[in-house]
C-alpha cells in the first residue's frame, strides 16, 4: 500500500466482492456504491445536470456469479481526503460481501482506471467429474497448447471465434487432489483484461472443458487486477517499475 | 450438505440469484441462540415486489427492534427456483439466516392480493408444513396472516394458524409477549392459539365455526365459548409518536419501488366507495412535518438512497404538503436526493409541486378519473371534475410533459356506454388541451395513455353490495372502448384479460367455502396467478367445477342488505349503516363530502370515534 500523497481529491479504492453480493450484477455494484458512499457523507462529487450522480468509475466488471478480492474503484471528491479518513467513513457503510480492503489517495491527474487496466489474476476452485493426477493435467494442458485454442465468443457484431492462447498470460495448475468421484483442482490465472478485450474465465473453463472432454464445477475467485501484464503494478501505482512495458 | 451449501449450488443455475442471496445492506442477523421468537416475514410473491412492500418493511424493523427476537424474510420462489428446489430436495429457506421455514416460531404472511393466495400454500407447501392448520402437529411454526386482505380471512381461514386485523405496529410486539410466555410455559399448541386469540385484533378461525343457510348463503359464526363474538380491527391512535422504522433493507437488485418510502399519513379522507384501503384504514392520521423530516434524515443516513417517496393513500392531500417538500429539499441538497410523489390526485396537483420534483418528470404523470363521465364519478364519489383534470394536464403539458397516462375503471355499479363514450371523450379532450398550449411552449412528442381495469367490488366498501360485471359483459365494454378510442388519434389503450378479476371477486367476497377451491387450484398447478406468463385460467375453472362452488355466486350476485357477511365477525369499525348509506346514494349518484371538510358519522360510535380527529371537531 504505497500511499502516493496525504490528502487528495481521488481515491482509488479495492473492495471485496462475495457471498451475497457475488450474484449481483454491475449496474446493481454501481448502485450500491453510490448509497454506501451517501451514507458515508464523504464530499463526493456529483455530476451536474438533471439527474447528478456521482463521479465514480470502475476498473472492470465481473462476471456473475465469480468471487473477488481485489475490485477497484476510482471515486473523485470535492475536497481533499485523506485514505485513512476515507476508509474510516466508507468501510462501516459496506455490507461484508463488499467489504472495503484499501484506499489510495491518488493525484487529480492520475489516469483512469480503464486506461491502465492491463491483466487480471483469477484463482479457480475446480471439482472435475474425472480422476486425473497433477501430472497428467500439466501434461494435457501443455499439449493442448501447441495449437489455437479456438473458442466462440461473443461479441456486439455476432458469434466469432477466437485463439484464447494470446490472451492468457499464465496458467499454472496450483494443486491436484481426489476428492469422492473426482478430482478437486486449484488453478492460477493471469490473463489479459484491457479496455480492448478481456478474457472471461468460464470461456476459458468451458473451452478447456471441451478439448480436454472433462466435465464439473468451478468457482471464480479475482485476486489482483494489474497495471501491467507481469503483475508487478497496482491500478493504484501504475508508476511503479516495470508498469510500461511493451 | 447444509441448506446454506444447497441454496448455493442452485443458485449458480438460477434467473437473478440476487433474489434468494441475501446479504443486502441493513439485513438483521442476530444469534439465534439469543432470541426467544424467531419469525419469518413471508411475502407471496417474488423479492422485487416483496422487498418494495412497506409494511413488510415496518415489521422487520419493528420486530428486530426487540432483543428478544429475529425477524427474517422469506419471498415466493419464481417458478425456476421452485423447481430447482423441489428437484434438489431444498426446503424453503430465510434470505438472513438460510433457515428452513419450518424451524422458525412463527411465519407471518402479508395478504396484499387475493391473486397471491395459491402461493402463500405453495410456500408452505415448499416448508414441508401442512397445508391446513389442523393438521400442525406440535412443534411445527404458527401461521399468522395480516394485510388489507385480511378483513375478509374467510378463504384463507383453514389455512391460517391466526390473523391479526389492523395495524400490525401495536398487536405484533403482543403477540411476540405471548408467544414468548407461552413457549416458556411448554404448553400445547392449542394453549398458544387459546392464549392468543384473546388479544385485541386477533382471529383464531379454529374457534369459529361458519354455518350457512340451505341457499348457500352464510348466516351466522358459532363462536366457542370464551372467544370474542367479533375481532376488532387494531388502529394506531398516535401516529407520531408509534413505532416508525428509522432503517431499512437497501436490496442490490433492482426492486420495483427501489427508494425510501416515507409514510406521511396513514388512512385516506377522500371516500372514494369502490377503494378498500379508503375504509379499511380509517381514519386518517398525519405524521407531524418536524417528524417527517427527523426520519427522512434518520433515513437517508441509514439507507444512502438516492430518492425518498412521499407515500399515503393520497399524497396530495397532506396538510402541509409544499413546507415539507421544500424542507426536505434543502435538507438533502448536498446529498441529491430526490422526492418523488406516488399518488397524486387530479384535483391536487400543483404545479409548483411538480415542477421541484424531478423524478416524477421521469415517469410521466399518471391521472386517475376512473370513470369517463361526471355521473359516474359521482357514483364513485371520486370528486373530481372534468375541468380539474383538463386544468392539471394543460399545466403539466405548460410544464414541459408529453406525455400522460389516464387510469380507468370499467365495470364500475351503474355503469352504461354511455360512460364508456366518456372516457373516449376525455382522451380526446386531454388531446385538445396539449394543442391548446402554443407550440414553442410545449414538449414535443404527445403520447396519451389510457388504461381501463376490471372493477372487482370489495368487502368493507359500499360496493360490497355490488355485483361484478360477467366477463363477457366486460370483453363487450373492452372491445366497444377500444373502438372508440381509435377515433382519437395518438392513444395508446392498456386493458387486461378480465378472467383474473374475475376469480378476484369470489375471494374477495367469498366464504370458507372458497378455501376448497384454492387448494384444488394450487393442487392443479397454480400460482403466479397475478403474473401472465404464469395465470391458468383453464385450471382455475376446473377447480371450481371440482370443488362444486359456483363462481357466480359470490361474484354475480346483487347482496341484499339484509344477508349476513362471510366476514362480519371482523369489525373494520366502519359501520356497516354507513356503508349501505353510502351505497344508496351512490345509486343516486350523491357526493359525500371529503371528511376534511366535517365529519360524516362513518365510525361506529364510542369506542372508535375517539381516534379519529376529524370527529372529534
Amino acid at each position: 500500500m504505497a500511499a502516493l500523497m496525504e490528502k487528495a481529491m481521488r481515491i482509488i479504492a479495492v473492495f471485496h466482492k462475495t457471498d451475497g453480493a457475488r450474484y449481483i450484477s454491475h449496474l446493481d455494484l454501481q448502485r450500491a456504491m453510490q448509497r454506501a458512499l451517501r451514507r458515508s457523507h464523504l464530499p463526493v462529487k456529483y455530476t451536474a445536470g438533471f439527474n447528478p450522480h456521482q463521479v465514480m468509475s470502475f476498473a472492470t466488471a465481473l462476471s456473475l456469479g465469480a468471487t473477488s478480492c481485489a475490485e477497484v474503484v476510482d471515486i473523485a471528491m470535492t475536497e481533499p481526503v485523506a485514505e485513512e479518513e476515507f476508509y474510516q467513513q466508507l468501510a462501516p457503510q459496506l455490507p461484508p460481501s463488499l467489504a472495503l480492503v484499501e484506499a489510495h489517495a491518488v493525484e487529480g491527474n492520475y489516469p483512469s482506471l480503464t486506461s491502465l487496466l492491463a491483466a487480471a489474476d483469477y484463482e479457480i476452485n475446480l471439482h472435475l467429474n474425472s480422476l486425473l493426477c497433477k501430472d497428467e493435467l500439466d501434461s494435457k494442458l501443455k499439449l493442448l497448447w501447441e495449437a489455437p485454442l479456438l473458442a466462440i465468443k461473443k461479441t456486439k457484431a455476432g458469434p466469432k471465434e477466437i485463439d484464447l492462447r494470446p490472451m492468457v498470460l499464465a496458467l499454472r495448475i496450483d494443486s491436484a487432489k481426489p476428492e469422492g468421484n473426482g478430482t478437486r483442482v486449484n488453478l492460477f490465472l493471469r490473463c489479459v483484461n484491457t479496455s480492448a478485450g478481456a478474457l472471461n474465465p468460464d470461456l476459458l473453463i468451458s473451452c478447456l472443458f471441451e478439448k480436454l472432454q472433462m466435465q464439473g464445477e468451478y468457482d471464480v475467485r479475482r485476486t489482483a487486477l494489474w497495471a501491467n501484464q507481469k503483475g508487478t503494478a497496482p491500478l493504484w501505482n501504475a508508476r511503479k517499475e516495470g508498469s510500461h512495458e511493451a | 450438505m447444509n441448506t446454506y451449501e444447497a441454496v448455493e449450488q442452485l443458485l449458480r443455475d438460477v434467473e437473478k440469484p440476487a433474489r434468494y442471496s441475501g446479504g443486502e445492506m441493513n439485513a438483521v442477523i442476530k444469534d439465534p441462540a439469543a432470541v426467544d421468537v424467531r419469525f419469518c416475514m413471508c411475502f407471496p410473491d417474488v423479492y422485487e415486489v416483496g422487498m418494495s412492500h412497506l409494511g413488510t418493511k415496518i415489521i422487520y424493523a419493528l420486530l428486530n427492534g426487540r432483543a428478544d427476537c429475529w425477524c427474517e424474510r422469506c419471498c415466493a420462489p419464481w417458478v425456476d427456483m421452485e423447481k430447482a428446489m423441489r428437484d434438489a430436495g431444498v426446503p424453503l429457506f430465510s434470505l438472513e439466516s438460510r433457515t428452513p421455514l419450518r424451524e422458525f416460531d412463527l411465519l407471518g404472511f402479508t395478504l396484499q392480493y387475493e391473486m397471491s393466495y395459491t402461493n402463500i400454500l405453495n410456500m408452505l407447501d415448499l416448508s414441508g408444513i401442512p397445508l391446513r392448520s389442523s393438521d400442525r402437529g406440535e412443534g411445527m411454526p404458527f401461521v399468522c396472516c395480516g394485510g388489507p386482505c385480511a378483513c375478509n380471512p374467510e378463504p384463507l381461514a383453514p389455512f391460517a394458524d391466526f390473523f391479526m386485523i389492523g395495524d400490525g405496529e401495536e398487536v405484533l410486539c403482543e403477540m411476540a409477549d405471548v408467544y414468548k410466555k407461552w413457549k416458556q410455559s411448554g404448553e400445547s399448541r392449542d394453549a398458544f392459539l387459546r392464549a392468543v386469540a384473546q388479544l385485541e385484533g386477533v382471529y383464531v378461525p379454529k374457534f369459529y365455526e361458519p354455518q350457512y343457510n340451505a341457499d348457500g348463503t352464510f348466516s351466522l359464526m358459532k363462536v366457542e365459548e370464551g372467544f370474542p363474538k367479533r375481532i376488532s380491527r387494531r388502529i394506531v391512535k398516535d401516529f407520531n409518536n408509534a413505532f416508525s422504522m428509522e432503517s431499512m433493507i437497501v436490496p442490490y437488485m433492482s426492486i420495483v419501488h427501489d427508494r425510501i418510502m416515507l409514510e406521511l399519513f396513514r388512512g385516506c379522507t377522500r371516500g372514494c366507495r369502490f377503494c378498500q384501503a379508503g375504509f379499511i384504514y380509517r381514519p386518517v392520521r398525519e405524521r407531524r412535518k418536524e417528524r417527517l423530516v427527523e426520519l427522512a434524515k434518520k433515513l437517508v443516513d441509514s439507507t444512502g438512497y438516492e430518492e425518498i417517496s412521499l407515500s399515503s393513500l393520497s399524497s396530495g392531500d397532506y396538510s402541509c404538503l409544499g413546507d415539507l417538500i421544500s424542507t426536505l429539499l434543502e435538507e438533502f441538497r448536498r446529498e441529491r436526493v430526490s422526492l418523488s410523489l406516488p399518488s397524486l390526485r387530479i384535483d391536487s396537483f400543483v404545479k409548483d409541486y411538480a415542477e421541484e420534483i424531478q423524478s416524477v418528470r421521469k415517469s410521466g404523470l399518471t391521472f386517475a378519473p376512473e370513470a369517463g363521465t361526471q355521473r359516474l364519478r359521482d357514483v364513485i364519489n371520486k370528486g373530481v371534475t372534468e375541468e380539474d383534470l383538463i386544468r392539471s394536464v394543460t399545466d403539466a403539458f405548460q410544464s414541459g410533459w408529453s406525455g400522460v397516462k389516464l387510469y380507468f375503471m370499467i365495470g364500475l355499479p351503474t355503469e352504461t356506454d354511455e360512460d364508456l363514450d366518456g372516457i373516449a371523450d376525455l382522451a380526446a379532450k386531454v388531446r385538445s388541451a396539449y394543442f391548446s398550449v402554443p407550440k414553442d411552449q410545449r414538449a414535443k412528442g404527445l403520447r396519451i395513455t389510457v388504461s381501463a381495469s376490471s372493477f372487482v367490488p370489495k368487502p368493507c366498501t359500499p360496493f360490497q353490495y355490488c355485483p361484478q360485471n360477467t366477463i363477457e359483459e366486460l370483453e363487450r365494454k373492452q372491445r366497444y372502448l377500444r373502438d372508440k378510442l381509435r377515433q382519437v388519434k395518438g392513444v395508446e389503450f392498456n386493458y387486461h384479460s378480465p378472467n383474473l378479476s374475475s376469480l378476484e371477486a369470489p375471494f374477495a367476497r367469498g366464504d370458507r367455502k372458497m378455501a376448497d377451491v384454492l387448494e384444488a387450484a394450487w393442487r392443479k398447478g397454480c400460482r403466479f396467478d397475478s403474473w401472465n406468463d404464469c395465470f391458468h385460467y383453464d385450471l382455475w375453472l376446473e377447480a371450481f367445477a371440482e370443488c362444486g362452488v359456483d363462481r357466480a355466486f359470490y361474484a354475480y350476485r346483487q347482496r341484499d342488505p339484509s344477508e349476513k357477511w362471510p366476514w362480519s365477525h371482523i369489525d373494520m369499525h366502519v359501520r356497516e349503516e354507513y356503508l349501505l348509506s353510502e351505497y344508496n346514494k351512490a345509486t343516486v349518484a350523491r357526493c359525500t363530502r371529503d371528511c376534511r371538510k366535517g365529519c360524516n358519522g362513518c365510525f361506529d360510535g364510542e369506542s372508535y370515534a375517539n381516534y379519529c380527529r376529524i370527529s372529534q371537531n
